[in-house]
Parts: structure tokens; C-alpha cells; sequence
């Protein structure tokens, strides 16, 4: 097995890992969004910043 | 290519969960903001499935893997990790004036800071890139190789399964499928590679097989023409379907971290596709593959050749997943500039939000219809592609940036003599050298080849971005020398950014 062969696996296990863990992630979320829920967290006042 | 019932059946059923997913959206009757940018409701997760599903389409996966087996390792270095400066510069830089003006569509901004003519112009920019063609195409030649029906009738089929729940759905029901299918698209990539590592014995085995050379990192490419396939990673920064996300988000964090994470899904993505068009190539060399691969069909002859029966209806599903995903996003995004930048300021600016629901559907279909003709009707479909990018870029990055960027004076006349010159440049640049140059049926495109001073140059099409942005941008400059500075005009009444607000 050679670099090429180890870089390979680890892209394979980096794709597997991130996209299992983002859809779990998106179903703990899915609820939330179906209803449309939206958070203005980080973005209150900012209409004013667009002039 | 013959498919066993279970493999067939895997491929039934992707199909009828992408559209009950859209039927379940449709059940609850999303109003406008719902309908073009989910409720704005998006959060990290969903954000990146529908970015990183919507960018990879067929042409990701099977032209990296075509060059990966023609060319080798410069697939992933040379031609799609070069991007990557746009992307951060995108997640850092656009996510946050973008979401926080809480605009709904790409002409939408030029709208507000040029007034109606640059809003207009700017749609119709959008609506030519936004044109599903190239997925739609792709998909029936895909179909065609993997089923045996015609292309025509196989874009038919199943693009008009993407066309349904699209619009039945609309945005929310791109994201849940872009989620659904950007699932599929990695899991069955984590499982096909593995395998066909084992089958044709790894990169040693590829080593021994291929051209050294298929181990340069940068392959022989001329500069200009790298220089150049990294520039049309600048249609990120003006790429509607990627804005049209940004403003869904639920916060710009949100955007911006989704942007971040998407690159490394991305990164895996693109070099497990080299790694499969490479394995590919020494399957054939091993003479396991037919010698008369077309390079283009070499990761799926050789994924069909080594998965098991079951897992290669999930690959199809995934290869389907790939290109719907982008026809599903584009078809929407124009639908929604055929209602919203050009129905509404011209004929309809108090439209109810039911009415602009109504016409954006109108939109998505003619949009659609519009992809199907233009996918059969020319020969060079890519090359239709790459001017339409070429031609949003040149014509409304620089009024969008200063858009965005510059706080200074600003007049209507900029907007659109910024459009205007963008536009005439990339006309000119690319019919002059068609008309001056030869095609190249190795690169597949023009160049015209010219001396001076007894020194040879060589211009290809591909170049027309390092022209027709300066030329835009002299526009802006020539065109904010003129007139009054834009003055929007003032709604009484809430301004949350919905249907009909144009805001201070």
C-alpha cells in the first residue's frame, strides 16, 4: 500500500464520516425547518445596514 | 447495459421518494418566501447537502474522471482544487452582506442599487445560466447508457421528475432532495472506490500501468490555459443557485460555515473520482476493461463492472442524484427570475404572493422547456455552457461587487453600461476568435494562434473573462460619470423583504 493508496482511504473515510454526521445533524434539524422556523440570531437591525 | 430487478427496483424507488418529497411540500402550501427561499429556515446541515449537490453534477463526475484517466493526479490538482481561493473568498466575504440584506434573487441587488433597467438586464443574465441544458443533456446520455432508452426520451422521463417536485415543492423541496441525494452521491462514491481499489490492485497497480506522467501534479498544462480554468471559478461569486442559498440560510454564520465545511466534502469528492477515472485507466491497460473505453464512460463501465448486484442500482441512483440535483435547483432559480425580476417590476409590482407562487411555476417550466430544446438542438452543448457562464460573469460581477463593496456614488447609468460593455466584449471575444482561430478537437475549443514581434501567441476562448472584466469594469467607471446617483424608492409600511419591497 502507497501514499497514494493511504490518501485515498482517508478521502474515502473524511466523504463517509461527513456526510453520515451532516445528515444526522440535518435530521435532528428537519422538524425546524419543514415548519419554516426562522432565527434572526446574527442579523437583527442589519436591514439598516443596507443603504 | 443489462440491469438485474434489484438494481432496477433501487432506481424505482430514489425516483418515487424524490417525489414524495415533493407532494409532502406541496401539502403545505408555502407562500412566496417559503416557496423561492424556504422560509429562509435553512441552517448548516441541509445548506451544505444542497451546496455541495447542486455544484457536482454529471460534469464533475464524469469530466474530473475523464481527465483523471486521460491525464492522471492533475485532474484533482490542476483543474478542481484550484478553485478553491474563490470558495473562502465566497464563505468570508459574500455570505454576510448578502444574507443580511435579506434579498430574495441575484438581479434583485443590481435592482435596488441601479433601478429597474440593470434589475432586468441582470435577469436576463441569470435566466441564460440558470437554463438547465447541460444537466439535462447529461442526463439523458446518461440514461441512455445505463438503460438503453434514447436520450431524448430518457431527459424526458426523468427530468421531468425533477421538474415535479420542483414545482410542487420549490426550494424546500430542492433541499430536502439535494439532501437525500447528496447522501446517496458520497455513500455509493465511499463504497465504489474501496472496491475497485481491491478489484485492479490499488495505485501500485496503477503505477505500474499508466504513463508516469499520470503522477504530475500539474500535468503539462500550459499556464494561461490553468490561469484560465481557475478564473471560471469565478463564477461562484455570481453564481445565482449559490446566492439563492445564501439568502435562504437562516443566518449568514450559518451560510458562511456551510461554505466552509462544503469544501472538504468537495476536496474527498474530487479526488476519489480521479482516483476512480485512474483506476479505470488500469483496468483497462490490465486489459479487464475493453481497450476501446471511451474515456468519458470509464468510471461507470468499471464501478458496473466491479460492484455487486444491489449496489449498482444505488450507484445509478446516485448518478442520477448528481444530475438532478442540478436541474432542480436551476430550473427554480430561473422560474423564480422569470416571476420576481421581470413579471413583478414590469407588470405586477404589488403581485400577491399566490400570484408570484403561480408565475414562478410558469418560469420554472418554460425554464425547463427552454434546457430540453436548447440540450437536443446544439451540437457543442459545453461550449454553450461555458459562454453562458462566461456572459453572467462578464456582465454582472463588477456592478454586483461595487454593489455590495463600495460605499460611493453609484448611478443608474453604471449598472447598466457595466452590463452593457461586459456583454459587447464577451460577444466580440468569442465570435472573433471563432472566426479568427481553428477548432481544436484535443482541448475542444477555438484558438487563434498570431505572431508578434516575431514571438507566437495563442488566444482560446476560455481566455474571454481577462478581457471582458476589465472592459466591464471601465463601464461602471465611464457609466457613474453620468446622471444622478440612484435613489430607491421608498415603501411605506413593513419592509421585511418580501414580495413587491424595494427597500432604503
Amino acid at each position: 500500500m502507497n501514499g497514494w493508496d493511504l490518501f485515498t482511504y482517508l478521502m474515502c473515510a473524511v466523504l463517509a464520516v461527513s456526510s453520515v454526521v451532516i445528515f444526522v445533524l440535518f435530521l435532528k434539524d428537519a422538524g425546524e425547518i419543514i415548519r419554516g422556523e426562522s432565527q434572526e440570531e446574527d442579523h437583527a437591525g442589519d436591514q439598516d445596514e443596507w443603504k | 447495459m443489462g440491469l438485474s430487478w434489484i438494481d432496477t427496483s433501487v432506481v424505482v424507488l430514489y425516483v418515487v421518494a424524490m417525489l414524495g418529497v415533493g407532494v409532502f411540500v406541496f401539502k403545505r402550501s408555502p407562500g412566496f418566501e417559503e416557496y423561492l427561499v424556504a422560509g429562509r429556515s435553512m441552517t448548516t446541515p441541509v445548506l451544505i447537502c444542497t451546496l455541495a449537490s447542486t455544484y457536482y453534477g454529471l460534469d464533475v463526475l464524469f469530466g474530473t474522471s475523464e481527465i483523471a484517466f486521460n491525464d492522471g493526479v492533475v485532474a484533482f490538482f490542476g483543474y478542481s482544487e484550484l478553485m478553491i481561493g474563490f470558495y473562502v473568498f465566497a464563505a468570508y466575504a459574500l455570505s454576510k452582506p448578502l444574507r443580511e440584506a435579506n434579498f430574495t434573487s441575484l438581479p434583485e441587488i443590481l435592482e435596488r442599487s441601479y433601478g429597474q433597467t440593470a434589475g432586468l438586464l441582470g435577469a436576463f443574465s441569470s435566466i441564460m445560466y440558470s437554463v438547465p441544458a447541460l444537466s439535462l443533456f447529461a442526463l439523458g446520455r446518461i440514461t441512455e447508457v445505463m438503460f438503453g432508452i434514447d436520450a431524448r426520451v430518457g431527459a424526458l422521463l426523468l427530468g421531468s421528475v425533477a421538474l415535479v417536485y420542483t414545482l410542487l415543492g420549490g426550494l424546500m423541496a430542492v433541499a430536502i432532495t439535494d439532501t437525500l441525494q447528496f447522501v446517496v452521491m458520497c455513500l455509493t462514491l465511499v463504497v465504489a472506490i474501496p472496491i475497485l481499489m481491491g478489484e485492479f490492485g490499488g495505485f501500485e497497480a496503477v503505477a505500474a500501468n499508466v504513463p508516469a506522467t499520470h503522477f504530475e501534479i500539474f500535468g503539462g498544462i500550459p499556464i494561461w490555459l490553468m490561469l484560465a480554468y481557475a478564473a471560471t471559478g469565478i463564477s461562484i461569486l455570481i453564481d445565482p443557485g449559490f446566492y439563492q442559498r445564501i439568502f435562504a440560510a437562516r443566518s449568514y454564520k450559518q451560510a458562511r460555515n456551510a461554505m466552509l465545511i462544503a469544501l472538504v466534502v468537495w476536496g474527498a469528492y474530487d479526488w476519489l473520482v480521479t482516483a476512480g477515472g485512474m483506476l479505470a485507466r488500469t483496468a483497462v491497460e490490465l486489459s479487464v476493461l475493453p481497450a476501446g473505453l471511451h474515456s468519458n464512460d470509464a468510471l461507470l463501465t468499471a464501478v458496473i463492472y466491479a460492484l455487486p448486484v444491489g449496489l449498482i442500482g444505488l450507484f445509478l441512483a446516485g448518478v442520477l442524484a448528481t444530475s438532478m440535483s442540478t436541474i432542480d435547483s436551476y430550473s427554480l432559480v430561473a422560474g423564480a427570475n422569470i416571476s420576481y425580476d421581470v413579471y413583478r417590476p414590469l407588470y405586477k409590482p404589488n403581485a400577491t404572493d399566490a400570484e408570484l407562487v403561480r408565475v414562478t411555476k410558469i418560469g420554472i417550466v418554460i425554464s425547463w422547456v427552454m434546457g430540453y430544446l436548447l440540450a437536443f438542438m446544439f451540437d457543442r452543448i459545453i461550449a454553450l455552457w461555458v459562454f453562458n457562464a462566461s456572459l453572467i460573469t462578464s456582465t454582472v460581477l463588477i456592478p454586483i461587487f461595487a454593489a455590495l463593496f463600495w460605499q460611493g456614488r453609484k448611478t443608474p447609468a453604471a449598472g447598466v453600461c457595466s452590463f452593457l460593455f461586459g456583454l459587447l466584449s464577451v460577444f466580440v471575444y468569442y465570435f472573433g476568435i471563432a472566426e479568427l482561430g481553428v477548432y481544436d478537437d484535443v482541448w475542444g475549443t477555438y484558438i487563434w494562434n498570431f505572431t508578434f514581434r516575431g514571438e507566437t501567441y495563442s488566444l482560446w476562448q476560455e481566455y474571454s473573462l481577462f478581457f471582458s472584466l476589465p472592459i466591464s469594469a471601465l463601464g461602471f467607471l465611464i457609466g457613474n460619470l453620468f446622471g444622478t446617483p440612484y435613489e430607491p424608492k421608498v415603501l411605506s409600511g413593513s419592509d421585511e423583504g418580501g414580495p413587491g419591497a424595494v427597500r432604503t
